[in-house]
């Protein structure tokens, strides 16, 4: 059965527009006699919700689009055209943002500025990181030919705020600090790095002691090969200060040396065998990463790192004056 | 994984109906912004023996029936199911990057996908497999009744029945939904496809000629309906006649269509009387005050609504723009996501 059958198609609506949908649904089924009991039967809808609907009810009713679909189906069986009547009903829901999927730019525009200030973040750590890098590097292989006769020059003279680390194998064997490099100067340490060294890093040759020993004399003080001249062997010994810190390594362990003035002595990863002394002004601020494969000397005395470790990782200040 | 995540902030998250006759994308804020035939035209290269894909969408759609020997237009879903997983993957990669065009980078984005509530573990997890595949960085699976109930304004989250038909082309699946979660739900494998495949076969039967799948669709389009209307149209369709093996032209009429649609709307009517039969009786009376939403494809055609009514006794409504609604649905189900509302998610 159609119900549409049933009443005439070609209906004029007269009913005034500006009312709402119900009511000219109403309008329309009275001016066309037909019982609200025959819709209730058609519709398969209950009295109230049909008698809600003719009065504009919608607040008791069920959501949006079983009321749009109840209208719908109303006025197909009036014979009328439902699309102005669903739309003049969805016109009063108040934010009804399912009838459209029309593209909205707003959110989209959000979301990529959102990523663009991630991206710009991101590029402007990424460069101060490469930079520090880079910088970080640039100190580190500055002077590597010339390592061997300013090695034991510079490094222990904390005075002049010269940073270098010596890893002075000789020296740091034998824990000792000023008496030491006359030994040692001699032995020409292969390994020392300096990593903020002034004075050295310009020097152009490497070191041949025995050879070119006049030559460098002739050229540049701080040039000169430690082994040969006893004014250079004894330089090292004239600043006196605090004792010796020397830190020796047993196995791979990551660690960051700060002096007083915040500045970094010793920072990076050290392997098993490495030694360094640190120079720098102190008290020292030291984070060891791996504290069990650390032996750190003090003055030559031994220092127990793994008393001052809270799990594996020793974090603490270091006065060489007072170790303790 | 971490450049992933930053392409990923350059995607949108995509809702995809991943359909047997469309793949529909929504996108959070923009709306659908893609709807395709769900078709891969796929070359066979004879000397290397590889496939290339030659056309995706509507072009490719447009080659179906019409291709020379060495071209294939397929449609890779069936059933609402992954038919082939290859040119799926290959589909899929392409609708997300032609939605992410003006992207520099590869685009990664979240991506919710809508599966049959009748599909197996197995089908699921093929499905998700294959939208990681074609890029997206999350997959999340929600069945359809759901995502179709959301999509057409339904409060699913409420202590409250509410019946979904969402007639797709593969499947059409019917569920009593509440708080956001499927209560009883049948899936039939009969959709807008075997619409079609029943107007090919009422036209060879009673017409002795033989028509595409595209002109059935067309038939289904113009003047398919599903109850009896008060008018009658009519289509001219051309076919090849099966006896002179020559192409010919004839009229075919509305209610001839109807007829020719009996046998898979009766087969849909069943699932809805089983599920109503099947409801737990509070959500039954629940469903029987306020009615039934349809929704898919297969609602547009012409009194699907009434045949329902007709036949349960029920209100039935079309839901607005019934085509979309899944996609929709699942856009909102992403939004959800954000909220930690996970509840409606499908598992594989």
């Amino acid at each position: 059965m159609n119900p549409s059958q049933d009443f005439s198609p070609e209906v004029q609506t007269t009913t005034d527009p500006s009312s709402g949908p119900g009511r000219r649904l109403r309008e329309l089924r009275e001016s066309r006699g037909i019982e609200i009991e025959r819709v209730i039967a058609q519709l398969h809808l209950q009295r109230d919700i049909v008698e809600a609907l003719e009065q504009d009810r919608y607040e008791g009713l069920p959501p949006p689009v079983f009321v749009a679909g109840y209208l719908k189906s109303y006025a197909r069986l009036l014979g009328t055209d439902p699309e102005p009547i669903v739309s003049a009903y969805r016109s009063t829901i108040p934010g009804d943002d399912h009838r459209t999927t029309q593209p909205k730019t707003a959110p989209r525009k959000g979301r990529f500025s959102n990523a663009w200030i991630w991206i710009l973040l991101l590029a402007v750590i990424g460069g101060g990181a490469a930079g520090g890098y880079f910088w970080w590097q640039g100190q580190g292989t500055q002077a590597p030919e010339g390592l061997e006769p300013t090695a034991d020059t510079s490094a222990p003279n904390g005075s002049d705020g010269n940073a270098t680390i010596s890893a002075d194998t000789a020296d740091a064997a034998d824990g000792v600090s000023e008496e030491e490099p006359n030994d040692s100067a001699t032995k020409a340490p292969p390994d020392a790095i300096p990593l903020r060294s002034q004075e050295p890093a310009p020097q152009p040759e490497p070191a041949v002691p025995q050879e070119t020993s006049e030559q460098a004399t002739d050229t540049a003080p701080p040039e000169e090969p430690a082994s040969e001249t006893p004014e250079q062997e004894s330089e090292p010994e004239e600043p006196i200060g605090p004792p010796q810190v020397a830190l020796e390594f047993t196995g791979t362990t990551w660690i960051d040396v700060r002096d007083a003035q915040g500045k970094v002595v010793l920072n990076g990863e050290m392997r098993e065998g490495d030694r360094r002394v640190l120079t720098g002004e102190p008290p020292y601020k030291l984070v060891i990463g791996n504290a069990a494969a650390t032996r750190m000397t003090v003055g030559g005395e031994d220092f127990d790192v793994q008393r001052r470790a809270r799990g594996n990782v020793a974090r603490f200040s270091l006065d060489p004056e007072a170790p303790q | 994984m971490f450049f992933r995540s930053i392409r990923g902030m350059f995607s949108n998250d995509l809702s995809i109906d991943l359909g047997t006759a469309n793949t529909l994308i929504y996108i959070r804020g923009q709306g659908i912004v893609l709807n395709e035939p769900s078709v891969v035209a796929v070359r066979h290269d004879k000397t290397s023996g590889s496939k290339i894909v030659l056309a995706v969408g509507e072009e490719a759609k447009q080659m179906l029936g019409r291709t020379p020997q060495n071209v294939t237009a397929i449609r890779p879903m069936k059933d609402g199911v992954i038919a082939d997983f290859t040119v799926t993957e290959k589909m899929l990669q392409y609708f997300i990057h032609k939605v992410h065009e003006s992207n520099m980078l590869q685009p990664r984005p979240r991506v919710l996908i809508c599966v049959p509530c009748g599909s197996t573990q197995v089908e699921r997890r093929a499905i998700k497999e294959s939208a990681a595949g074609a890029g997206a960085r999350e997959v999340y699976l929600i069945e359809e009744p759901i995502s179709a109930a959301i999509g057409a304004g339904l409060s699913v989250h409420e202590p409250r029945g509410c019946m979904v038909i969402d007639i797709g082309g593969g499947t059409s699946e019917v569920a009593v939904i509440s708080l956001n979660g499927i209560v009883y739900s049948e899936s039939v494998r009969v959709g807008g496809d075997t619409f079609d495949d029943a107007i090919v076969n009422y036209v060879r039967r009673n017409y002795g000629t033989q028509i595409g799948e595209v002109t059935a669709e067309r038939i289904k389009h113009s003047i398919g309906s599903a109850f009896p209307g008060s008018e009658v149209l009519e289509i001219d369709v051309k076919g090849r006649s099966l006896a002179e093996g020559v192409p010919r032209s004839f009229t075919l009429n509305s209610n001839e269509i109807l007829e020719a649609l009996q046998e898979p709307l009766s087969v849909v009517v069943e699932a809805v009387k089983m599920a109503l039969e099947q409801t737990p009786p509070e959500l039954g009376a629940d469903v029987a005050e306020r009615g039934i939403v349809l929704t898919g494809g297969g609602a547009l055609l012409r009194d699907f609504d009434r045949l329902i009514e007709e036949e349960t006794g029920l209100p039935v409504v079309v839901a607005e723009d019934p085509l979309t609604c899944v996609a929709r649905g699942g856009g909102r189900a992403l939004e959800m996501l954000d909220a930690q509302e996970t509840g409606m998610f499908a598992t594989e």
